[in-house]
């Protein structure tokens, strides 16, 4: 989907999108969405939107209110440019004769986060929507508006009401009539949602990431057995997506050509291996964690009652457990850039009332979900045309759950407390007491699949913006002289964060970027 | 709310502790020296530890309680144990390197991903 809107004339070319007009208004929107206004947005659990008025000179847009339909936009100095796809605006900043430049800030956000936060993309001139936001364009300039609504935690809620907005929304899901397969890994977020389809007796079948056995007899099959022992609980039939060498290749070239930003975590990978076996309609137990739990509170309320004083942004930089530490070797500004990430989540954990634990459900549902975690599936989900659905995480269930006492939810150090309750007696004694493990992607392994040519970071030393040194501890060299399975976790990372990044700027005209001012 | 370290290491090794509960790798394991009786009182208000780690045999008696009653009522939150020998001749930072590999387990095999995920 691509707007391009002449805000002298206002004549738009457009693809892809609904047009409905509406009292002198035309509003554009993701395919099947009905809205009258982008105010709707508050209250709309899926889609993108965007109005344009002539008469008040104004052009409004948003995304769902979750965020689970990514939008992004550039408005240069002639054009105003909104879609789904960073690439084709990309394209469309260039071919307006803008040169793109690339924001030190966000580089440094993609290396502590492990992806690029919404709100920016690596790119100055290209911007993602922020979810629980609207945006307005007007006389060449674009403000956000925000739709943030707390919500109220009540002493009455209960988790049966949790239960039912779950249900509810299985049932909408599977109303569709779309042949449906559950992405499991056997976890407790992705086999609750097998269960529900179980015993609303519907028709399903599960897909679980499978592995070549190159990557099996070194590092074992990850979760497969889990996912194999829910498939025989449900009785349904368990089908695997393959991510061998090749096919991570093959799939990396596919993400990197058009996924929202870089990312770091090697799960979106996964999320497109899933998505190439799926048929109509993935459901997925995205929402799990972020609305019931969160993997970095234990961290972050530990080191918070250790040193009540220490400042939250500093620990939450940390606790993604990413490159934080590492700026000032990766940068040549690391230490200043260590500063700005800190303040950057600072204001972010400012934005969200409440204490500490609320604060986290809010950064984790909100921020984290419409960040990372929406669009790992949605773009995947666009590539091999089909649809996908969270029903963990749908606006209802996302509500219903904010009403709970977070105690209810998490307490030090146990989460997903509430869908633990739901679920105890009716999963498979083993997914309930085996260990979160997150989904095991090798990457020791499958850095080795890239080609020589991928490690050509010139292109990314000519921004002038990274320590020449790092360059060389993360080159072919380094992978030929350590095996894979004895190569520490954290150096293939740091070698997969820098190809990627390296494939998605060239994928996006960045080989022409300059760094920003 | 009880907060505690997920990764208890039992030692009265007073330098040790005062190194180790403020270094950075520690802190990212969320992890922490505490004496013996500190790690009783802890269990007895109700702590669930991912791992304990008794050095030079101190702590083996409250790991022998914690077992016996596992015993008793099944393993579920059992932690996992790690047993840790260092001598007088070991530096603090050798001590140290020791007990974050023991902590960090699967992780510094590479074989959890650490990722932040759902599903």
């Amino acid at each position: 989907m691509l707007l391009k809107i002449d805000p002298r004339s206002f004549q738009v070319e457009q693809q892809g999108w609904d047009v409905h007009a509406s009292n002198g208004r035309t509003i554009y929107t993701s395919p099947g969405l009905r809205l009258s206004s982008v105010a709707e947005l508050a209250d709309c659990p899926g889609g993108q939107a965007v109005e344009i008025d002539p008469r008040e000179r104004t052009v409004s847009f948003g995304r769902d209110y979750l965020g689970k339909h990514p939008l992004a936009y550039a408005a240069t100095g002639s054009r105003l440019f909104i879609g789904d796809e960073v690439s084709e605006l990309t394209e469309c900043v260039r071919a307006d004769g803008t040169r793109l430049s690339v924001s030190e800030r966000a580089l440094a956000l993609y290396f502590t986060a492990g992806y690029v936060p919404q709100g920016m993309t690596l790119y100055e001139q290209v911007h993602t929507c922020e979810n629980v936001s609207w945006y307005r364009w007007r006389d060449g300039k674009v403000s956000q508006v925000s739709l943030f609504e707390p919500v109220e935690i009540s002493g009455k809620q209960t988790i049966s009401a949790v239960a039912a907005g779950i249900r509810d929304e299985v049932s909408r899901v599977a109303g569709r009539g779309e042949r449906v397969d559950i992405w499991c890994s056997g976890g407790l977020d992705s086999s609750s949602m097998a269960q529900e389809f179980r015993e609303q007796e519907l028709p399903a079948e599960l897909v679980t990431l499978g592995y070549g056995s190159d990557v099996a007899d070194k590092f074992g099959t990850g979760e497969a057995s889990y996912a194999e022992q829910m498939a025989a609980a449900c009785d349904y039939k368990l089908r695997y997506a393959d991510l061998d060498g090749a096919r991570f290749r093959e799939l990396h070239g596919t993400m990197v050509a058009g996924h929202i930003s870089p990312v770091i975590d090697n799960c979106g990978l996964a999320k497109y291996a899933l998505a190439s076996l799926t048929r109509d309609c993935a459901v997925t137990g995205e929402g799990g964690d972020p609305v019931f739990g969160g993997v970095k509170n234990d961290f972050m309320v530990y080191n918070h009652s250790r040193d009540p004083g220490a400042p939250l942004g500093n620990l939450y930089a940390i606790a993604h457990k990413r490159f934080f530490g590492m700026l000032k070797d990766l940068f040549r500004r690391g230490e200043q850039l260590q500063d700005e990430v800190r303040a950057y989540f600072q204001r972010r954990i400012d934005r969200y009332p409440g204490d500490l634990v609320r604060k986290l459900f809010y950064l984790n549902a909100i921020d984290k979900q419409g960040g990372m975690i929406f669009p790992e599936a949605y773009y995947p989900a666009k590539r091999f045309g089909i649809k996908v659905e969270h029903p963990l995480t749908s606006l209802q269930v996302y509500r219903q759950a904010f009403r709970l006492p977070d105690e209810m939810r998490y307490v030090y150090p146990k989460g997903k407390l509430a869908l633990l309750e739901l679920y105890r007696d009716r999963l498979p004694p083993a997914i309930i007491e085996r260990k979160k493990s997150g989904t095991i992607v090798p990457i020791q392994h499958y850095v080795r699949e890239f080609p020589e040519k991928a490690f050509d970071f010139a292109p990314l030393k000519s921004l002038d913006v990274f320590n020449e040194k790092i360059f060389e501890s993360i080159g072919p060299a380094a992978l030929r002289d350590t095996p894979a399975d004895q190569m520490p976790y954290k150096s293939a990372l740091l070698i997969y964060a820098f190809v990627t990044l390296g494939a998605w700027l060239n994928a996006t005209g960045g080989q022409h970027a300059r760094l920003s001012a | 709310m009880l907060v505690y370290p997920l990764k208890a290491v039992i030692t009265t090794h007073r330098e040790l502790s005062s190194v180790y509960n403020r270094d950075a790798t520690s802190i990212l394991l969320t992890s922490e020296c505490v004496t013996p009786d500190a790690l009783k009182t802890l269990i007895a208000q109700g702590a669930q530890f991912e791992k304990i780690v008794a050095t030079n045999g101190e702590g083996e008696e409250v790991i022998g309680e914690l077992v016996m009653s596992a015993g008793r009522t099944g393993v579920d939150g059992l932690p996992q144990f790690e047993r840790i020998f260092f001598g007088a001749e070991d530096s603090v930072e050798s001590i140290m390197k020791q007990i974050h590999g023991a902590c960090a387990g699967d992780e510094a095999k590479g074989l959890s991903s650490n990722f932040e995920v759902s599903g």
